[in-house]
């Protein structure tokens, strides 16, 4: 052993059992005492939450009440059907204006273009009703009798992408006006009325209650903070308070959901509902009625909650930094090297930990997840969230197509390397050298991500499952791995197999291919993974056929899903989970794509750190 | 093997002048005609511009969906207008026909690399495809004459006719004359190589057999053919610089605008920003990994001080976990950690007074460089040094021991054996990092994105892809994208050269 010092080295040399005790005992004593202080001699804070929810009833006093931080629900119909009204060219878009050609020529021997169409009629919603309840369609033509074609089917079709089928009398009101004798010229005016209006969906709103901006303000600001105790009766200063109080939106932007917490259930339960009925007031400038705003009831989610999971938190900590501090005191190791693993400790702690925390919202009680309780241990274990996600349509499809992808798609790719790779180690081929780096050099040049994707285009792989194996058969990267390593097998073997009279292929298959499993291993990994998270491609190409995404890109998409639900990218059900759970659903989703990896891996890396080793460094 | 009694005939891989002229001449036609396999204009299944437009022959014998997509309308049951499935499936099989025929040709010219007997054999080959070729042809224009003749049997005012055939674009096509003419020269000089192969030359006793270094050209062609087809062809996609197109756009001569996209990038002002702007997060954030391209050596001979061996597989192991993750789960992970309903706002009440306050990480535009490298270093730092680490194994021990006799200790062993012994890897790292500076790679960008961060984050390849797919203006994503390949080629060029002057090898 070198001299090099550590603490308490000088005396005693300790031998291995003997530090391992001391080291191990000072780490459950502190535990121990950690422990003992929390549960018996510190006087605990137990918590209790409560939730509950302020409905903003009449959002239309709230533009009145002339607070321009909220914005107020407009119809804007044309708004809501924009892509139907510009995007003539594209396939699914235009459709108002590819629907009244389709009307037209089918019944009137016309032909005209939805490009046509599109300059002969003009959409404007109507500036004089403020409501934003009436369209204003102008039609011009040089044949009277196609103005009055195009007149009847514009009618229909914006009916139907308003309501699903044209129109009836109590959903809109039509009346036509002439804009000259001779008849080429006509305006509509469209009216949907009020009572249709109600049965709108969102998308013609065009725009919305915006309350989380001024409310997060409100629950900054210390006046309101101090208001809120007084209306519940507390006596506790603004800081105090607000780290008590938080909110969140709903699907429906004029419904909040608030929760409160305080150390009992009473104080929880009058903290949520002064809560609510600050913010009412604060909207609504003062003061506010019944009609105007509503708090519920609070229900309670946690009682008798420790504020965090102390006792275990404390204790796990306590004992870290005294086996790190025993450890440097008795392993009589250099301070550097202590400082090393401490390093590596943590930098491997931070590397894992995601994962733990991700697993543990997933297995954990829903509401505690939503609560944001679930942070160190999960509470409340069960695989619900596995079954249902996994029970999906659009996941099982994801999963199925990565599956068969990851499978399929690097078998093929390592026969092909392999074979590949093997080829080009004869040095017989003619002009093997040319032919080479030909190969080699497009992994440096790209041609770029248009020129990629029109190439797709027009060999027909948009939408198609082929996409995803044909062009990753070929990887430069791992041919080079595998000439490399088939370069090493001594060529006598190769030899004496060709004087024995053994074709290419035979040779190839009875001793190249068993002598270059740890290459093919190798890069079979590399295969695996980069097929397993592959998202690129996915997205780029399969806009047509959604029944073929790959996991990576379904989780994408769910991730990017706040609080405006896109339902033409998921299905019903999915939008229904994401709702009612949503960050549960996430992380089961990611869970899902992460843990085959997890499983697979301690076999995985017994191959790839000698497959480094194996390939070389140049690349 | 047998002693060869002297014979006057010519060894089986002579060629005699006329020979060579038959072979030569239909070996390039052949060649001629692969063309029209792969590239749209020679199509020959083109009916019209709205049929089979821009696409190959590959996907025009073997997609029906792909072949009627931009139909729509007109495939549409009950239209009036409606064209006949039966129609486009008969113009499917005659492009099916054509492509078997080229197939063959192709095999035929494969064969011709053997010796003469091959040569007669195969010659038969070219010949029998150039027939389906022609076939092929045939059928495909009957399938057109009746898409003429049930379009004009409409019951349709005469004016409509005109204007139903000029919306489906619907002319006889350009090049279908030029293919019954590279057809037939196939037909002719296949059957001027079997003419000579079968009468000029006797070869009747020799057995068929190729030259080895043939042979596994042959066996190697299939993986060309591949990467020429995803690697090379799509270069042909470059053309769309030169027009002002949109998805969806045929590339006409009157969208052709030649080199102003060019032009445009350096003269518009809104464009020449962006890309000021582009080019500075793309170069801003590569520098950033150089700059900290040392961090897995460090990570490596730190690990190599550690004496436990346990200790350092298990770190190795468990650090390159992350690497094995796609960037969407990076996303995730992220998510979890420091959403608004993530890690750090769970525990804000604690955190709080450690001056972490309850918002949403994520979005804001605050250090967005400093984020992107830290998660890259998160993802890829006990990766990159699983390398060093086994360069380090690498290292002579007896350096080692030679020093510590010296009296050195452990630091100046590090500084003056570990560091100078992983210097060479690190040299060819980082000059592959200095040559790919400017592609950073589109999904890690992409999945941080948000409407916050925006102008800090979005790189040149992400730039590339909000435009060209996401606001639609292929051509000047086009431009980009060519300006970037030959950038980045021209680097790697440069810095390969600075690798053979300084280390005396080249990195690729």
């Amino acid at each position: 052993m070198d001299d090099r010092k550590g603490f308490l080295s000088q005396r005693v040399t300790l031998k291995f059992w003997q530090k391992l005790l001391l080291i191990l005992g000072c780490t459950v004593l502190a535990a121990g005492a950690a422990y003992v202080y929390c549960e018996h001699i510190a006087s605990p804070v137990y918590s209790s939450s409560v939730r509950t929810q302020l409905h903003v009833l009449d959002t239309e006093t709230l533009t009145a009440s002339g607070d321009s931080s909220m914005t107020v629900v407009t119809l804007d119909i044309l708004g809501g059907l924009r892509d139907e009204f510009t995007n003539v060219g594209s396939k699914n878009k235009g459709l108002f204006y590819r629907n009244i050609s389709d009307e037209i020529n089918a019944s009137a021997g016309v032909l005209l273009k939805p490009k046509d169409i599109k300059n002969m009629i003009n959409a404007v919603t109507d500036p004089a009703d403020e409501s934003g309840q009436t369209v204003l369609l102008t039609v011009k033509n040089d044949d009277p009798e196609t103005v009055r074609r195009l007149a009847d089917a514009a009618v229909n079709q914006l009916g139907t992408l308003i309501f699903g089928a044209p129109a009836a009398e109590n959903q809109a009101a039509v009346s036509e006006t002439p804009l000259n004798e001779a008849g080429t010229a006509v305006q509509i005016a469209y009216r949907v009325t009020d009572e249709a209006v109600k049965a709108l969906p969102d998308k013609f709103l065009g725009k919305s209650l915006d309350l989380v901006t001024p409310i997060t303000a409100f629950l900054r600001d210390d006046a309101f903070c101090s208001r809120v105790a007084q209306t519940a009766g507390i006596d506790a200063k603004a800081g105090e308070i607000r780290k008590h109080m938080s909110f969140t939106t709903t699907a429906d932007p004029a419904v909040l959901t608030l929760m409160a917490s305080w150390t009992d259930t009473e104080g929880a339960k009058k903290l949520a509902q002064a809560e609510g009925e600050e913010i009412a007031r604060t909207v609504f400038g003062g003061s506010f009625d019944p009609w105007q705003a509503a708090v519920d009831e609070p229900s309670v989610t946690a009682e008798n909650v420790k504020e965090w999971p102390v006792t275990p938190a404390i204790v796990i900590i306590t004992a870290l930094i005294a086996l790190v501090i025993s450890y440097a005191l008795f392993s009589q190791q250099p301070a550097f090297d202590t400082l090393i693993i401490i390093f590596f400790i943590l930098f491997t702690f931070i590397c894992v930990f995601p994962f733990y925390y991700l697993f543990i919202n997933t297995i954990s009680d829903n509401s505690l997840v939503a609560g944001g309780q679930i942070n160190f241990l999960p509470q409340g274990i069960h695989f619900r969230n596995y079954e249902r996600i996994l029970g999906q349509e659009e996941l099982k499809n994801a999963l199925i197509v990565t599956l068969a992808r990851t499978l399929l798609g690097t078998a093929l790719m390592v026969l092909t390397s392999a074979w590949a790779g093997y080829l080009v180690t004869k040095q017989k081929m003619w002009h093997r050298s040319l032919w080479y780096r030909a190969l080699v050099v497009t992994m440096y040049f790209n041609a770029g991500l248009i020129p990629w994707y029109t190439n797709m285009l027009m060999l027909g792989l948009t939408g198609n499952f082929l996409a995803y194996i044909i062009p990753g058969m070929v990887a430069p990267y791992n041919i080079i791995l595998v000439k490399t390593y088939i370069e090493s097998i001594p060529s006598s073997l190769e030899e004496s197999a060709i004087i024995d009279g053994a074709s290419t292929g035979k040779v190839f298959l009875r001793i190249i291919l068993p002598l270059s499993v740890p290459i093919l291993a190798t890069i079979s990994i590399f295969g695996a993974v980069g097929n397993w998270n592959s998202f690129q491609d996915s997205l780029l190409l399969m806009t047509s056929a959604p029944h073929l995404y790959t996991l990576q890109h379904r989780l994408y998409i769910y991730l990017n899903q706040t609080t405006s639900i896109n339902t033409e990218q998921i299905s019903e059900q999915m939008a229904q989970n994401l709702l009612n759970n949503g960050v549960t659903t996430k992380y089961t989703i990611a869970m899902i794509t992460i843990i085959p990896i997890l499983l697979v891996y301690p076999i995985m890396q017994r191959y790839f750190v000698k497959g480094i080793m194996l390939g070389a460094v140049k690349g | 093997m047998a002693e060869l009694a002297p014979r006057k005939r010519l060894a089986p891989i002579d060629q005699t002048g006329p020979e060579r002229a038959a072979l030569w001449a239909h070996r390039i036609v052949i060649l001629l005609v692969f063309l029209m396999v792969f590239f749209p204009p020679f199509n020959p299944g083109r009916i019209s511009a709205q049929i089979s437009g821009n696409l190959t022959l590959l996907t025009s014998a073997t997609s029906f969906s792909t072949v009627t997509t931009k139909l729509g309308a007109y495939m549409t049951e009950g239209n009036r207008f409606a064209l006949r499935a039966a129609d486009m499936r008969q113009s499917m099989m005659g492009c099916a026909m054509i492509l078997a025929g080229v197939v063959l040709a192709g095999i035929g010219a494969c064969v011709s690399l053997g010796n003469r007997k091959m040569r007669r054999i195969g010659a038969w080959l070219p010949l029998a495809g150039g027939v389906l070729i022609l076939s092929g042809l045939w059928v495909n224009r009957a399938a057109y004459q009746n898409i003429d003749a049930f379009v004009r049997g409409m019951d349709l005012p005469a004016s409509h006719i005109e204007e139903h055939l000029n919306n489906l674009a619907l002319q006889w096509p350009a090049f279908a004359n030029a293919a019954w003419l590279i057809g037939g020269i196939l037909t002719a000089a296949a059957a001027l190589a079997v003419i000579v192969f079968t009468y000029r030359v006797k070869c009747a006793d020799d057995k068929a057999e190729m030259e080895e270094k043939y042979k596994l050209f042959i066996m190697f062609l299939p993986v060309l053919l591949l990467s020429f087809v995803f690697a090379y062809l799509p270069i042909y996609g470059w053309r769309y610089a030169f027009y002002d197109a949109k998805a969806g756009d045929e590339l006409t001569r009157d969208i052709f605008v030649g080199f102003n996209n060019f032009s445009m990038l350096i003269n518009d002002p809104g464009f020449s920003a962006k890309i000021v702007q582009v080019l500075r997060n793309t170069l801003i954030m590569s520098g950033l990994g150089i700059a900290t391209s040392w961090l897995p050596i460090a990570f490596a001979i730190l690990l190599a001080e550690v004496r436990y061996t346990k200790f350092q597989r298990t770190v190795q192991t468990l650090t390159t976990i992350p690497n094995f993750l796609s960037w969407v789960l990076v996303y995730a992970v992220a998510l979890s950690i420091f959403a608004a309903d993530g890690l750090i706002n769970n525990l804000a009440s604690i955190l709080s007074t450690a001056g972490f306050a309850r918002t949403d990480y994520l979005a804001s535009a605050d250090g967005t460089w400093i984020k992107m490298l830290l998660w890259g270093t998160w993802k890829g730092l006990g990766w990159s040094a699983i390398i060093y680490v086994a360069g380090i194994a690498g290292i002579d021990q007896q350096l080692y021991e030679a020093a510590r006799v010296d009296g050195a200790n452990r630091f100046r062993c590090i500084w003056h054996i570990t560091i100078p012994g992983l210097i060479p890897t690190y040299m060819v790292m980082l000059l592959m990092s200095v040559a790919g500076i400017l592609s950073n790679g589109m999904e890690q960008y992409l999945v941080f994105s948000n409407p916050y961060n925006g102008d800090y984050i979005q790189v040149l390849d992400l730039y590339v892809y909000n435009l060209g797919i996401g606001s639609n203006q292929l051509s000047v994503s086009t431009v980009i994208g060519i300006l970037k390949s030959v950038i980045a080629v021209i680097l790697l060029f440069g810095a390969n050269g600075i690798s053979k002057a300084v280390r005396g090898e080249s990195i690729i």
